[in-house]
């Protein structure tokens, strides 16, 4: 489906699920980031 | 909208990619979930070749079939492929096709992602299996990868980094991709308290792989740096310390016993209310339950290096910690006992794999008690009583959960119903083999055996006999399950009605079998009628 076919609702549920896989994204690397430093 | 009219909206559109690109790109769950339950099944019979040739050289004592170099080959890559290739892929195989269905969702939230965490796994795996190939061979070192030992491997160490690097980001990928389709995708109704107890304990072995996958990402990369970089975050000669990867590797090694076993407990927790037409006892307690023992799983990694020597405060408070977890999970075998109680019970296959969870999974729970308790464990540490204990727990504990599973979706899954007989012979050659495989290690541990060992004093040699027999019938069993996967697909046996089992609650159960290729694009209004809970 192109974006046109789009309703508001699917685009704004789509925004909101890209934001979630962002922030979880960042929390893992975090912490993958975080161990390495931590004993650097 | 009723379900019927659902239905009828779904075949109108139900139009399905063909050919290989409907596998290579595909963004169905219903797809990926399928290729993740394929790969999951092959990687368990490579995993289980090599368990073979572990049994067959440990068949008699002395050295008999190969050098003890490629045995420890065996021991390291068949833990790496049964963890990592066979069990984890197994409950993201189920978890894709069954959450979105469960929760009145059309697919996953990130469909595309979804694809190449799956396809992530082959490449990872491919580089993880050549390394018997390469010069100084697989990964001999454990599982665990401790250095120094790790680093003395030849060229397959950065290919095992890699494709440990690899899986960590295929299993992270699709953690997120669980927890953005349950938070942001259920149908209306489906609140937070009305969730299967599958997909329950699957939003919490999602939040354990993103806490606990990048500390073994990040403790691997500091291996990759010791050895190619000058680093020394392991080397006691350049400032740093073997045993922190120790404590490194198990905090995220002892999450990831609960990542694998979280998914069965909600399997079964789906199946046992079904085949004893009972709502499941203690909802609300089974998902705090549930919650407890993931957070509990962060403050226990150091009972599994006890033997290192640690301060009497900290081996008192993993001791303890370790104790304190035996509540959740009692909760939960009360709660699974109380839901049989007084039910009206049938024994098809997949309650029967399920009762076999419940029995062997607490065998396999005591015996990590026993050892839990530190001054004993001196004792059991590094013996063949541990390689019992967590074989129970993976093998009727995880294993049986996932085939209960099977057998409960696989008419759904198909439309098709499996061959009972067969599932029921699956079922008691499995039990009974597993046991005559698993339960005399305790034994022999007891008497000292160590593990991780390619030859054995003579007085090991009856009990390792019959440990090798129930191995090769245990193997050879699983062929069972291969051939009723393969009638079911075929479309051999009987036509499964929508809801399958007689007892059988919730949206997926609403869907026609197979449900079409799209399902639930107009969502289902949930209520307490449609709702597991």
């Amino acid at each position: 489906m192109s974006d046109k076919e789009k309703t508001e609702a699917e685009k704004e549920l789509a925004t909101k699920n890209v934001r979630l896989v962002i922030i979880l994204g960042l929390i893992a690397f975090g912490f993958y980031v975080g161990i390495f430093l931590m004993y650097s | 909208m009723s379900y019927a009219a659902v239905h009828d909206d779904h075949h109108d559109h139900d139009h399905k990619p063909t050919g290989i690109g409907r596998w290579l790109f595909s963004t169905n769950h219903k797809d990926i979930g399928t290729m993740y339950l394929v790969f999951s099944l092959i990687m368990f019979f490579v995993g289980g070749a090599m368990a073979m040739v572990i049994r067959l050289e440990l068949f008699q004592p002395g050295m008999q079939f190969v050098d003890p170099q490629f045995f420890n080959s065996m021991t390291t890559v068949h833990a790496l492929v049964m963890i990592f290739g066979a069990l984890m892929p197994a409950g993201v195989g189920l978890a894709n096709w069954m959450i979105p269905i469960m929760i009145g969702a059309p697919d996953m939230a990130m469909p595309r992602m979804n694809n190449m965490s799956f396809w992530i796994l082959p490449f990872a795996f491919t580089l993880l299996l050549s390394t018997f190939f390469m010069q100084g061979g697989a990964p001999a070192g454990g599982w665990t990868m401790y250095p120094p030992l790790v680093l003395q491997l030849g060229d397959g160490f950065p290919f095992l980094i890699f494709a440990v690097h690899f899986l960590g980001i295929s299993s992270i990928m699709g953690a997120i991709n669980i927890i953005a389709t349950v938070f942001n995708m259920r149908a209306p109704g489906m609140t937070f308290m009305r969730l299967p107890l599958f997909v329950w304990t699957w939003i919490i072995t999602a939040f354990l792989l993103i806490a606990s996958m990048p500390v073994l990402a990040g403790a691997v990369t500091m291996l990759l740096t010791d050895k190619f970089f000058g680093t020394a975050f392991f080397d006691a000669a350049g400032g740093g310390d073997p045993v922190l990867f120790q404590h490194v590797f198990w905090f995220f090694g002892h999450p990831e016993v609960y990542i694998l076993v979280l998914p069965s407990f909600g399997i079964i927790s789906q199946i046992i209310p079904t085949f004893a037409r009972k709502p499941l006892f203690g909802y609300a307690s089974m998902v705090y339950a549930t919650a407890s023992i993931a957070f509990l799983s962060f403050f226990v990694w150091a009972h599994h290096m006890f033997a290192v020597g640690m301060p009497l405060t900290g081996e008192l408070f993993f001791m303890y910690a370790t104790m304190a977890i035996a509540v959740p999970t009692g909760v939960k075998i009360f709660n699974w006992t109380a839901t049989m109680w007084k039910g009206s019970m049938t024994f098809e296959t997949p309650m029967l794999f399920s009762i076999g969870v419940l029995f062997m999974f607490s065998l396999g729970g005591f015996s990590g008690l026993m050892m839990g308790i530190t001054p004993v464990d001196f004792q059991y540490h590094d013996t063949y009583f541990i390689v019992a204990h967590f074989h129970y727990v993976i093998v009727p504990g995880i294993i049986f959960g996932v085939i209960a599973g099977i057998y409960y979706w696989l008419p759904k899954w198909t439309g098709v119903m499996y061959d009972e007989t067969l599932g029921k012979w699956h079922f008691w050659l499995s039990t009974i083999s597993v046991n005559v495989l698993f339960f005399p290690m305790h034994f022999i541990g007891l008497a000292g055996m160590p593990r991780r060992i390619p030859d054995y004093s003579t007085q090991f040699a009856d009990w390792n006999a019959i440990i090798s027999i129930g191995g090769f019938v245990f193997g050879f069993s699983q062929l069972i399950l291969v051939w009723v996967v393969i009638k079911c697909a075929r479309g051999d046996g009987e036509k499964a009605t929508d809801q399958v089992w007689e007892g059988a609650h919730g949206l997926e159960f609403t869907l026609p079998s197979p449900p079409p290729f799209h399902s639930f694009t107009t969502p289902p209004e949930v209520t307490d009628a449609t709702a597991h809970s």
